[in-house]
C-alpha cells in the first residue's frame, strides 16, 4: 500500500476522531437540550461520515466494491435516522417546556471601588 | 496493556456500570434507556468475542425491538398507572456504591474461584464446534450457527416462533385483536417521521432480504431480519397509519402463521417421506431452509410489529357494536 495512501486514511480517522471528541465533549458540556442534540448529530454526521470514508478507501484498495456499498448505505441510514430522530427529541422537548438557553445578559458592572449609597 | 484488552476491560466495567444503573435507576425511563444502551454495549461485547450472529440479534431484538416495547408500555402506563412510572425515593448515600461492588464482584470473584480450582476450564474442549462443523456440508447451511438453529436443533426455532404467536394471542386475549384498534392517524406535525418511514421502507426491506439470504453463508438470519421489519413496521406505526394495509388487512392472521406454520408442514412430510421430524438433509436441505427463513421472517416482523402497537396505542372499538375484550 502506497505511503500516501495511508496518510489519507489516517488524515480522515483522525478528523472522525476530532468530531467524535467534539461531539461528546459538547454533550456533556453544553448548556441545554437543543445544544446538545447539535453535538451529538456531529457524531454521527461528520465523525461516522470519516470513518465511513477511511474504512471505503480500504475496502476499495482491496478491491471490494460491495462492501463499500455496504459502509455508505450504512451511512445514508445513520444520516437519515439521526436527522429524524434529533427532530423528534428537539420537537418533544419543546412540547415539554423546556425553552432554549440563552446567553445571560453581561452583568451591568459598577466601576472598581464605587460603592453604593444606600 | 495491549489496545484490545484495554478496550475489553472497558466494555466489561462499562457493561456491568450500565446493568446497575439500569436495575437501580430511580424512574423507569431511566431503567428503560440505560438497557438499551446496555445492550448496544452487550452487543459490542458478542462481536469481541468473535460471536456475530448473538451481535447482530443482541443489537435488533434485545437492544431495539425490546427498548421499543419497552418504551410503548411506558407510554401506556403513563395513562393508566401513573404510580408505577413515579420515580422511587432518594437512597441512602452509599446504597449504589454497594450495589455495584456486589455486582461486579460476585462474577469476578467466582470466574477467579472457578478458574484456580478447576484450571481446565481456561484450555477445556471449545464447545461442539468440532461435531457440528463434521455435519455442516449435509446440513444445508454454511454458516454452522444457520445450521444448527434451522437444522440440527430446528425444532427449537420452531417453538420460538410458537412462543412469539402465543405472546400476540395473551395479547389478543387482554386487548381485543389489533383490526379493532385505532391507530392515531398521521398529521402534519409527525410529517418528518413519515417522510423517514418512507425513505426507510425500500432499505429496510433491502436490508431484512439480505440478512435472510446471507443467513445460508454468513452472520443472518430469520430473527435478525424479522427484527429489521418490525424496526420499520414500529416507525411506520408511530409515523400514523400509514402501513395499515400491513396490519389490518384480511392476510394478517396467514402472515403471522406462516413460520410456524410452515416450519411444522414441513416437518410433518419429512416424517413420513423421510422418517424423522425435520431430518432434511442434503439438496434439499438448503431450499427448505430458505423457505421456512423467508416464511419465518415475515411472520416475525408482522408480530414484532403488533405487539409494540398493541403496546403503544390504547384499544379502542373501531366497528360500533363489537364489544373489545379486555378494554375497561
Amino acid at each position: 500500500m502506497p505511503y500516501w495512501f495511508l496518510v489519507i486514511q489516517y488524515t480522515l480517522l483522525a478528523a472522525a476522531l476530532f468530531f467524535f471528541t467534539a461531539g461528546t465533549i459538547g454533550i456533556l458540556r453544553f448548556p441545554d437540550l437543543y445544544a446538545r442534540l447539535h453535538a451529538l448529530t456531529k457524531c454521527d454526521n461528520l465523525g461516522l461520515g470519516f470513518v465511513v470514508l477511511a474504512l471505503s478507501m480500504e475496502a476499495l484498495a482491496v478491491g471490494d466494491g460491495w462492501l463499500t456499498l455496504k459502509l455508505v448505505l450504512i451511512w445514508t441510514l445513520a444520516l437519515a435516522s439521526s436527522a429524524t430522530a434529533c427532530y423528534l427529541v428537539a420537537r418533544s422537548g419543546l412540547r415539554a417546556g423546556q425553552t432554549p438557553w440563552t446567553r445571560p445578559p453581561e452583568p451591568v458592572g459598577h466601576p472598581v471601588g464605587h460603592k453604593e449609597k444606600p | 496493556m495491549n489496545g484490545a484488552l484495554l478496550i475489553d476491560v472497558l466494555l466489561a466495567a462499562g457493561l456491568v456500570v450500565l446493568a446497575g444503573a439500569s436495575l437501580r435507576a430511580r424512574d423507569l425511563f431511566t431503567g428503560v434507556v440505560t438497557f438499551m444502551i446496555f445492550g448496544l454495549l452487550m452487543s459490542l461485547a458478542w462481536v469481541r468475542l468473535a460471536a456475530p450472529d448473538l451481535a447482530l440479534a443482541e443489537a435488533a431484538i434485545g437492544s431495539g425491538i425490546t427498548g421499543a416495547l419497552f418504551l410503548g408500555a411506558m407510554r401506556r402506563l403513563e395513562e393508566s398507572a401513573p404510580e408505577v412510572i413515579a420515580p422511587a425515593p432518594e437512597r441512602p448515600p452509599g446504597a449504589n456504591g454497594r450495589f455495584a461492588l456486589a455486582l461486579g464482584g460476585i462474577p469476578l470473584a467466582l470466574y477467579f474461584a472457578a478458574t484456580a480450582l478447576v484450571p481446565a476450564l481456561l484450555d477445556g474442549p471449545s464447545g461442539l464446534a468440532e461435531p457440528v462443523a463434521a455435519v455442516l456440508k449435509e446440513s444445508g447451511a454454511e454458516n454452522p450457527v444457520t445450521a444448527i438453529i434451522l437444522n440440527l436443533r430446528g425444532y427449537d426455532t420452531m417453538l420460538e416462533l410458537v412462543v412469539l404467536l402465543l405472546a400476540w394471542s395473551g395479547v389478543c386475549v387482554l386487548q381485543g385483536e389489533l383490526g379493532r384498534t385505532n391507530i392515531v392517524p398521521a398529521t402534519g406535525e409527525l410529517a418528518v417521521l413519515g417522510a423517514f418511514v418512507r425513505f426507510l421502507r425500500f432499505p429496510g426491506v433491502i436490508v431484512a432480504g439480505y440478512l435472510v439470504w446471507v443467513g445460508g453463508a454468513a452472520p443472518g438470519g430469520a430473527f435478525q431480519a424479522g427484527a429489521m421489519l418490525g424496526g420499520v413496521g414500529a416507525v411506520g406505526l408511530m409515523a400514523g397509519g400509514a402501513i395499515r394495509p400491513l396490519y389490518a388487512g384480511p392476510g394478517v392472521r396467514p402472515v403471522l402463521v406462516a413460520g410456524a406454520g410452515i416450519f411444522m408442514i414441513i416437518g410433518l412430510l419429512l416424517s413420513i417421506t423421510a422418517g424423522a421430524f425435520l431430518a432434511y438433509r442434503g439438496a434439499q436441505a438448503k431450499t427448505l431452509i430458505l423457505i421456512i427463513e423467508i416464511l419465518s421472517t415475515l411472520s416475525i416482523g408482522l408480530v414484532l410489529t403488533l405487539l409494540f402497537a398493541a403496546c403503544t396505542f390504547p384499544p379502542s372499538p373501531e366497528r360500533p357494536g363489537e364489544p373489545v375484550e379486555g378494554a375497561p
